[in-house]
């Protein structure tokens, strides 16, 4: 049974992490509002962020971890619905947008771990958020430079559409590897 | 040992394969940039964690033989493994007891390699056997991509004694044995406590010469004294019915109260044995000594109530049982007519019986329509029946209520004997 503290320090990670999903899916709505040709895909896309912040906000307030992931999936396939009505032009924002929803995530597990009786060390929690923020810089900067690459090269052509699909597979199996090795 | 995937590792590939496919599918970098922070981060993650190795531990329980409401210490020294950032050390508490202050689970770092010491200060709230020792451990890599789980077996028995109430008066037995004792036996022999003076037969130490009686009468008179002896006492338990929450009902109250008049009647050199007269039957024959004072409460703690349809008449009690001459203290709630009868015939059979009912009246509901209330009524009604039937068959009955000084019920308890004595029942 959870302690009553334990209970209340998970109330802070929950209520952070709904609150950036909702501002992301009001933000990613707004944008797709703003800048849209179809506007059914922006009603698709407002739809499927609210079905997302309520879906994540069930989750943590519940403590279904494995819900969560449901509720980041639908973020994404928000985004990806308002990027799909935008036309063509490249949305240099999507590594900051791949950032926030690798917070919002880890925001959501954490308030569902500290839901159980867990032991808090405030110096190694410190170290675990540097430790992700340093990741999660990493990666978007990963994905800024490859969005600059693809718009610097004008589009997709198709040859990078295949070198992209075998990266997909590749990396599918890096996954497997490294899984089954640990 | 669990070494397994948390929620994380089982949502991050798909979310980041969904996002790929749909990148390529839709032609759309941008889906393949949103997932760039998780892949980076997943491939980090996994590249990093290692299983870890069991860590080493020592643990330690002391003392292993409390009285309720004491502190049980429970030591471990554990090795945190290096594959994990921090681990996390919980003592499972069994149910009855109660943490002292500290946190559970606690916390030990990797930055210290060295054997680490974590304590717990329990408490324990209701006597028993109880298993305690066991630790679980829980650490997670560095992305709490996989967790750790383990049990660290330490596990040792703790007997938790029922704390005993200090009884200024005890039931006083109709008849002696014949050891020494605390006792002022009824018989006239050698012994402190004045009986009678009578003419004096050769071979009376001149010590014992009454000379004041003497002196008057012309001729030598003897003081005869009460010796001091011991008594056998049985106490038979009711373990046929229990009522009351689980930690805090009649079985409980039952077994400390037993507890203080075994440590009562010990302590005055008396021989005392105990009975669990229910579904099953345990028992433990009369003895005195520390040694028996512990063999005694060791009986009490196995004290469990087991249901059972079948009638149970003392005619299943061992004879060696029940020596003669022996008071047989009965510790009943009064609800299972197996028990009364059984009482009721050793009453029967010539041996001094007492009773003190353990009153189930405070564990019963509040009665709410009328017709619970004249239910109710009818209950008491019948129980105050049952007494008096005890009452003339010269057993004294008194109820020993929830919260109530077990001193108090046998004072009355002898109250009622005195006069019966008086009485000449």
């Amino acid at each position: 049974m959870a302690s009553a503290r334990a209970t209340s320090r998970s109330l802070i990670p929950a209520a952070l992490a709904v609150s950036l999903g909702a501002a992301l899916a009001a933000t990613v709505a707004l944008r797709a509002s703003f800048d849209g040709e179809r506007a059914p895909i922006i009603g698709l896309a407002a739809a499927t962020g609210a079905l997302s912040v309520i879906v994540l906000a069930g989750a943590v307030a519940s403590d279904r971890s494995n819900a969560i992931g449901w509720g980041i999936g639908l973020l994404a396939i928000e985004y990806a619905t308002s990027v799909l009505g935008e036309g063509s032009r490249i949305d240099l924002a999507a590594p900051l947008i791949g950032a926030l929803l690798v917070i919002i995530a880890e925001l959501a597990y954490t308030s569902c771990e500290w839901r159980r009786p867990h032991a808090f060390i405030a110096a190694v929690e410190l170290r675990r958020w540097l430790r992700i923020g340093g990741v999660v810089v990493f990666g978007t900067l990963v994905g800024l430079v490859a969005l600059a690459l693809t718009s610097v090269a004008g589009g997709v052509p198709p040859a990078l559409l295949v070198v992209g699909g075998g990266c997909v597979v590749a990396l599918m199996v890096l996954f497997a590897v490294l899984h089954r090795q640990v | 040992m669990i070494w397994a995937p948390t929620a994380r590792l089982l949502a991050y590939p798909w979310l980041v394969a969904a996002l790929l496919v749909a990148a390529i599918a839709a032609g759309r970098p941008e889906l393949a940039a949103v997932a760039a922070p998780l892949t980076v981060l997943l491939l980090v993650g996994l590249a990093t964690s290692r299983r870890p190795q069991p860590p080493g531990s020592r643990i330690s329980i002391s003392p292993q033989r409390v009285v309720e409401g004491d502190t049980v210490t429970v030591t471990a020294e554990v090795s945190p493994p290096a594959e994990l950032e921090v681990l996390e050390i919980g003592l499972p508490l069994p149910p009855g007891f109660q943490l002292e202050g500290q946190a559970n689970p606690a916390a030990r770092s990797r930055a210290d390699p060295s054997p680490q010491s974590v304590v717990f200060a329990v408490r324990p709230l209701r006597w028993g056997g109880y298993s305690l020792g066991d630790l679980s451990v829980r650490g997670f890599d560095d992305f709490r991509l996989r967790r750790f789980e383990m049990t660290l077996p330490g596990q040792m028995e703790v007997r938790v004694y029922p704390g005993t109430d200090r009884l200024r008066t005890l039931i006083r037995p109709t008849s002696t044995h014949v050891y020494a004792g605390s006792r002022v036996a009824n018989q006239k022999g050698e012994g402190i406590e004045f009986a009678d003076v009578r003419p004096y037969i050769a071979g009376d130490r001149i010590r014992s010469v009454n000379w004041r009686v003497s002196a008057r009468h012309g001729d030598l008179y003897v003081n005869q004294r009460h010796p001091e002896r011991n008594v056998d006492v049985v106490l038979l338990l009711d373990a046929f019915t229990h009522v009351g929450p689980s930690g805090a009902g009649t079985l409980e109250q039952m077994v400390r109260g037993a507890a203080s008049l075994a440590s009562a009647w010990l302590r005055e050199r008396d021989r005392v044995g105990v009975i669990g007269f229910g579904g099953a039957l345990r028992w433990l024959e009369v003895g005195g000594g520390a040694r028996h004072a512990y063999q005694l409460v060791d009986a009490l703690l196995d004290t469990r109530v087991v249901f059972s349809y079948a009638w149970k008449g003392i005619d299943v009690i061992p004879v060696r049982l029940l020596p003669p001459h022996a008071l047989i203290v009965g510790l009943t709630p009064l609800l299972d007519p197996r028990v009364v009868t059984a009482l009721l015939d050793l009453r029967g059979r010539g041996f001094d019986v007492a009773v003190i009912e353990v009153s189930p009246t405070p564990h019963v509901e509040a009665a709410g329509s009328t017709i619970e209330v004249m239910a109710q009524r009818v209950w008491h009604l019948d129980r105050e029946v049952l007494r008096s039937r005890f009452l003339r068959a010269g057993v004294a009955v008194v109820p020993w209520g929830e919260g109530d000084a077990l001193d108090v019920a046998v004072a009355e308890v002898e109250l009622w004997r005195r006069r019966a004595r008086l009485r000449g029942h």
